[in-house]
């Protein structure tokens, strides 16, 4: 086990937007987490990486309580993330947002050692052709492969990437799909996904789990999950299900 | 064609320091305080412009630095060569004091909270008039012990020198590239390993400590040093200046610090107006031209002259 | 305890009120729009300059030059808004950079127009009442804040009881959403600016027989009404009267028992207090 949420609870102003809720991830896996809109799949992103501090429960990380840290302390004890709207630097080329993710976590290497690292990274993700592009210049697919490219360079042993397959077309999602599959197997990174894209996530995953206002309502594999009638129930009062 | 560039760098620096043989002493007098403003403007640039953080006790520090050299050359006997140090060390303790009250609150708490500072520093150097005479100004020492505009000329040209090469070396480092992503969005920079709260407090300090340096330096070359050098209104055209060479461009604060002093002595005859026409110009360019002249240039001559 | 006491008292709670109101503007504008108007303070002193001109240079009854200058500094608000604000949108210093220069600006345009000298239009209302028999305090004094009060409840009516208070709490609250819900946020915007500037230009006009304008006066009404958006929060209105009431009671005890000289000094001494103990403002950021 790498993480186990236990009792967490977040609102704001009145509204409550997580209710004890308790989840684990185990080491190697990945991690489906599904619900409709507001559900606070997005809250638990916030909170797991220190944005947000729960009102009530804890977060352990091996072995350590982080739901008080901030998030580039979480960010150095291995745990990355993308943004479900992309939070890329737009003034700054592809190579300086990925050495960002490395000045972050290795300041020590020498200027050169962090620039070839940072190739690296943005080879892995597919943008070879784009180092020197200022990040404004991208397309929405390429700002998301940067993202993953400087979660990446951070050396996380936790990815938490949030709605990576929205706004992408079929083949795209494909692709995003394999290179979340080589994430896990090349790098050995532990991967934490929310999705709206509800083939691919039940295709990816080994286990789900489904949050409804703010509560945990199922958790199981994947075929499990489909069938479950309080999920469907759930989905059910959304347009887009 | 990077070395062309560097050859009309050596060429405009070798212009520069030949102005004291051809160049009369009042336009020397200009060149110095034109030195002044890019020392300050530069400073405030590598806060405004590449942390983000828009800073208005900048020409408070500038009046910290030059009372407390003063006042130690003065009261104490320190020599103004090391008063500058100590003035410089003084300006970024209160940096450092400023910064860690308001940075954590970021943005807007920023610039109400240094706007309020640099107005107790101004009243505290207007009331306190044992130690600094008040609006009446304090005479303080050469930093030389003998008047030359000439030898003044080259001391600024050496410090400001100095100084761009450090800020030079600062935003092309690591932590220049960490000013820039908090800039560009301080969440991601925070969820990447960036300690924001530590780095923007060091640009703080660096640029306090520039201010202090810079202000000290300059009192010592005007001999009398008043309440106006901490004031809103130096503060507006160190401001003006960065705004119209290029907020965030290295050579920005520059163009804009030669080009606003030299305006200023052209449009001297319009007396108390032409901060009206400064004001008028800098909205202009801060609606219109929001990277400045040096943005112009990259934008519209460089790439013309690359064509041609 | 001495009538003086007294006589500080109640200064400090009609200059309290008085700041309040100077500040209630920015702070309208600050919890809607997320910009803080740096010239402010200059439109308060135009309202001031308005009033008088009208007034004494044209001799029109103060009935209706006080709307009639309140109706000119919103125009003017709205085309600021339009002109300079629009585009800088989503980069927030930015528009602190812009309102700043063009405070500026509009210092040197009064002093180019109204000259360096105080002006003042006439008092509304002579003489002095005595106050509970230990002391005279000037008529004109609680007469402006009493219509400081009308204004400040004026606001808070039609923030927390209309239609368009209704529509600018839900954009403070949650801009995508309210545009989502057909709600116009740019029309928004401006007319909240125009409000804001509105506000800037009511305390202009209430105040200006007791203070008289300069080109310069705008500088302090603004800088309190800064140091009142932080120690209150900001975009609170309630932070504002209470900020206003602790600036105003403060300068008015700390000028008279301790130094005049420092009397602005204290506001920034409470203004770190409220940073150390509470950093978001005694009643937090919030919308309004």
């Amino acid at each position: 086990m790498i993480l186990k949420a236990t009792g967490i609870s977040k609102s704001f102003g009145g509204l409550i937007a997580l209710k004890n809720v308790d989840f684990h991830i185990n080491s190697g896996e990945i991690l489906g987490l599904i619900g409709p809109n507001g559900a606070g799949k997005t809250t638990i992103f916030n909170v797991l990486t220190g944005i947000y501090h729960p009102e009530q429960g804890n977060i352990d990380f091996n072995g350590e309580d982080i739901s008080k840290y901030r998030p580039f302390e979480i960010c150095h004890k291995g745990i990355a993330r993308t943004f479900q709207v992309t939070r890329a630097f737009l003034d700054m080329s592809c190579l300086e947002n990925v050495l960002v993710g490395i000045i972050g976590n290795n300041p020590n290497l020498s200027p050169a050692e962090k620039k070839s690292e940072a190739i690296k990274y943005l080879e892995f993700v597919g943008l070879k052709n784009s180092v020197d592009t200022q990040a404004k210049n991208l397309t929405l697919v390429g700002k998301k492969r940067l993202e993953l490219a400087r979660a990446l360079s951070t050396h996380p042993k936790l990815l938490l990437l949030d709605e990576v397959l929205s706004g992408l077309n079929t083949t795209e999602m494909r692709e995003a799909c394999d290179l979340i599959n080589i994430i896990l197997d090349k790098f050995g990174i532990t991967i934490f996904w929310v999705e709206h894209v509800m083939s691919a996530i039940m295709e990816v995953s080994g286990r789900i789990i489904v949050l409804d206002h703010g509560e945990k309502i199922a958790e199981g594999l994947p075929k499990d999950i489909a069938n479950n009638a309080e999920v469907i129930e759930a989905y059910l009062g959304e347009s887009d299900a | 064609m990077l070395k062309s560039k560097y050859i009309l760098g050596l060429f405009i620096l070798a212009i520069f320091l030949s102005f004291p043989i051809y160049i009369g002493k009042y336009w020397l007098h200009v060149s110095i305080i034109s030195l002044f403003y890019v020392m300050m403007a530069s400073s405030w640039n590598l806060l405004a412009g590449y942390t983000g953080q828009v800073s208005f006790a900048h020409a408070a520090f500038a009046g910290i630095g030059a009372y407390v050299s003063g006042i130690i050359a003065i009261k104490l006997n320190i020599p103004p060569t090391i008063g500058l140090f100590i003035g410089a060390g003084i300006a970024s303790l209160f940096g450092l004091g400023l910064g860690m009250l308001c940075i954590k609150m970021g943005g807007i708490y920023l610039s109400l909270t240094t706007l309020a500072f640099s107005e107790i520093i101004r009243l505290i150097i207007t009331n306190e008039y044992e130690l600094t005479r008040g609006t009446m100004g304090l005479e303080v020492p050469n930093l030389i012990g003998f008047y030359s505009k000439t030898i003044y000329f080259y001391i600024m040209i050496a410090v400001s020198i100095i100084f761009l090469l450090i800020i030079y070396k600062i935003i092309k480092s690591d932590l220049g590239t960490s000013f820039r992503a908090i800039s560009n969005d301080e969440l991601a920079a925070n969820s990447l390993g960036i300690n924001v709260i530590r780095v923007r407090i060091v640009a703080f300090v660096i640029s306090s400590a520039m201010a202090g340096f810079a202000g000290a330096l300059f009192g010592h070359y005007l001999l009398l040093i008043t309440p106006d050098i901490s004031s809103l209104s130096q503060m507006f055209l160190i401001l003006a200046m960065t705004i119209i060479g290029g907020m965030g461009s290295f050579f920005g604060p520059i163009i804009g610090a030669f080009f606003l002093e030299t305006l200023s002595e052209y449009i001297r005859i319009y007396g108390e107006y032409h901060v009206l026409i400064f004001g008028i110009v800098a909205l202009i360019i801060a609606r219109f031209a929001p990277s400045g002249l040096d943005g112009i240039y990259q934008e519209k001559i460089s790439p013309k002259m690359a064509k041609s | 305890m001495n009538s003086l006491f007294f006589m500080y008292l109640t200064n400090g709670i009609v200059m309290g009120i008085i700041f309040a109101l100077s500040a209630l503007g920015v702070s309208l504008i600050v919890g809607i729009m997320n910009v803080i108007n740096f010239a402010h303070g200059e439109l308060y002193i135009f309202a001031g300059y308005i009033s008088y001109i009208l007034s004494v240079k044209l001799g029109i009854s103060f009935y209706f030059a006080i709307p009639i200058a309140i109706l000119t500094i919103f125009i003017i608000g709205i085309l600021i808004e339009e002109s300079l604000i629009k585009p800088t949108y989503g980069n927030d210093m930015y528009s602190l950079i812009i309102t700043f220069i063009l405070s500026i600006v509009l210092q040197n345009f009064a002093l180019l127009v109204f000259g360096p000298f105080p002006n003042k239009p006439p008092n509304w209302i002579s003489g002095a009442t005595n106050m509970f028999g230990l002391f005279r305090y000037g008529n004109q004094r609680l007469v402006s804040c009493l219509a400081a009060i009308g204004i400040i409840i004026i606001v808070f009516l039609l923030i927390k009881k209309t239609w368009f208070g209704k529509t600018i709490r839900a954009v403070s609250q949650d801009r995508e959403t309210a545009s989502l819900m057909g709600i116009d946020t740019s029309k928004v915007n401006m007319l909240s600016f125009g409000l804001g500037c509105a506000i800037a230009g009511a305390a202009g006009v209430v105040l200006a027989p007791i203070f008289p304008v300069t080109p310069l006066a705008g500088v302090e009404i603004s800088l309190i009404a800064f140091i009142i958006l932080v120690i209150g929060g900001m975009g609170s209105l309630w932070g504002c009267i209470i900020g206003g009431l602790i600036i105003g009671i403060v300068q008015s005890f700390g000028a008279a028992y301790i130094s005049s000289g420092y009397k602005d000094i204290f506001g920034f001494i409470i203004l770190i207090l409220v940073l150390f103990i509470r950093p978001s403002g005694l009643f937090g950021r919030k919308a309004l």
